[in-house]
Order: structure tokens, then C-alpha cells, then sequence
């Protein structure tokens, strides 16, 4: 019985920490009706001083198009490697992408920065369409061009 | 004396061997038949030089077809278009841009970059 309570207490000092340093969030963002092909969506955050951190999510498979990001593309270079893993399918005019992810605890009221850049074939580019500190407490704004709202909770 | 009558008798040979027959294409050349305008005309040099048949040869108003200026934004321009295009034309899935096109998301974990707090990966989904 000892060891029995023994083990719990163990998997459960092991478990907690780990519960309590991510954050279920879910991102919505919905697309305009602009009247064209899929759009490219890049995912990513910045610090405090604006450097780069790491990418969320890529809207959009195909790395010849990934230069129309432009400010992730500054960022990143257009390394695979940010984004292996947390590729998915452009969005169409109109529709929703949600994405539900454990967002790391430190990120949020610390200075933090979602940022989503946009682009569409034979359109105009929108880097950083959407730029949002990351709260606990949520947050919401709306795009320029491609982006009708975005919204975390 | 002998000399100089000589000299005289050699170079009128001269200039009757060769300016008699350039005095016979002289009257061939222009207009026959008054329909060469502009065009540069050949003659044909035959026995009967009166009759000669005149030839275009080529004409130069090449501007009423549209011209340099006018095929230099048309098809021509056109044609560099496409070979741009075919350049990075590739909409195979399995092509891949310079750096290689990314793993999709659920074949591979996703990178390290402390975004993600349990390591666990993102799920989208498109309404």
C-alpha cells in the first residue's frame, strides 16, 4: 500500500509541471472572400524585441511559394526545418482554419507576439497581416486583405 | 606616232569591251513597264535585252506589318513570359521548391522551438 501511494505521488510530481507549463489554445482565423486561389498562411512568433522565436503552423505546402511570406521568409529563410511537422493545406477564400495546440506557459503576458503572414498566387503579398500579443486573458484582431478576424482563446 | 596610236586603239578596246555591255544593263534597269516603284528590280541580261523581264527582288516597307516596336510587345513578349513560367512550373505534389517542400503535419513530431509546451502536435482543421 506504502509503495502503491508511493508511485502515485512520484507520477504525479512528475505529471504536473508538465500540465501546468502548456496551455490548450485554439486559433481561428477566418479568410475573406478575395476571390482567389488558396491562401498561404505562416503562423509564428516574435519576443519582446521582435526576433524571432519559432513557427506555430504553415497554411500551404509547398516551399516555392513560401518567399511570398515575406517576413517569415526573412525570419526562417524559408528553413523547412521551422515548419516540419506543422504543415497543413492552404486555406480557401472564405473559410476557417482552427487549430488547437499547447501553447508553452512563458509565452503568454511576457511581451510576446503571434503574427500571421498572408499571400495568394497572382495577388498582393500581406506580410504580417495580423500581429497580436499573446495574454492569458485571449485576443482577437481583424486583417488587412486576406484575413477577415483572427482570434485566440 | 605608232606608240601613241597604239595606246589609243588599246584603250578604246578596253572601254568598249567593258562599257558596252554595262551601257546595255543600264537601259534594263528601272522601268520596262513602269511597275517598279520602290523596289530594287533585276534585270535578266539575255539576247533580246529590250525585252528583258524585271524581277523584285525584295521590298522594304516592312513597317505596314506591324514592326519592331509593335512585335516587341507581342508575341515575342509573350514567348519569354512562358519560358519564365516554365522554370519553376512544378505542381506535382511530390515537387519540391530549393530547400525541399516540408513534412506534412502527423508524419513528423514538430520542431523543438519551446512553442510547444507539452511537445504534443497541433491539430487544424478548415471549415
Amino acid at each position: 500500500m506504502k509503495s502503491l501511494l508511493a508511485t502515485l505521488a512520484l507520477t504525479t510530481a512528475l505529471t504536473l509541471p508538465g500540465v501546468a507549463m502548456a496551455r490548450p489554445v485554439t486559433l481561428t482565423t477566418t479568410l475573406n472572400n478575395y476571390g482567389g486561389d488558396g491562401a498561404y498562411l505562416a503562423l509564428y512568433v516574435t519576443d519582446p524585441s521582435g526576433a524571432y522565436v519559432g513557427s506555430l503552423w504553415m497554411a500551404g505546402g509547398k516551399s516555392k511559394y513560401y518567399e511570398h511570406l515575406s517576413d517569415w521568409y526573412a525570419a526562417t529563410g524559408g528553413d523547412p526545418a521551422q515548419i516540419n511537422g506543422i504543415t497543413g493545406a492552404s486555406v480557401g477564400a472564405g473559410r476557417s482554419l482552427e487549430i488547437t495546440l499547447d501553447l508553452a506557459d512563458a509565452l503568454f503576458d511576457a511581451g510576446y507576439t503571434l503574427h500571421i503572414d498572408a499571400a495568394v498566387e497572382d495577388m498582393r503579398d500581406s506580410p504580417n497581416e495580423i500581429a497580436v500579443p499573446l495574454t492569458s486573458a485571449g485576443g482577437s484582431a481583424k486583417g488587412r486583405r486576406y484575413i477577415a478576424s483572427f482570434s485566440y482563446q | 606616232m605608232k606608240s601613241t596610236l597604239a595606246v589609243l586603239l588599246a584603250t578604246t578596246a578596253v572601254i568598249g569591251a567593258l562599257g558596252l555591255p554595262a551601257l546595255a544593263g543600264m537601259r534594263g534597269t528601272g522601268d520596262a513597264s513602269g511597275h517598279c516603284g520602290a523596289a530594287a528590280c533585276a534585270a535578266e541580261i539575255g539576247d533580246a535585252d529590250q525585252t528583258l523581264p524585271l524581277i523584285r527582288v525584295s521590298g522594304d516597307d516592312d513597317d505596314d506589318e506591324g514592326g519592331w516596336f509593335r512585335k516587341g510587345k507581342g508575341r515575342d513578349h509573350d514567348d519569354d513570359d512562358d519560358d519564365e513560367d516554365d522554370d519553376d512550373d512544378c505542381d506535382d505534389d511530390d515537387c519540391q521548391g530549393a530547400k525541399g517542400n516540408p513534412a506534412p503535419a502527423g508524419t513528423v513530431a514538430p520542431p523543438a522551438n519551446g512553442l510547444f509546451g507539452s511537445g504534443k502536435p497541433p491539430v487544424a482543421v478548415t471549415n
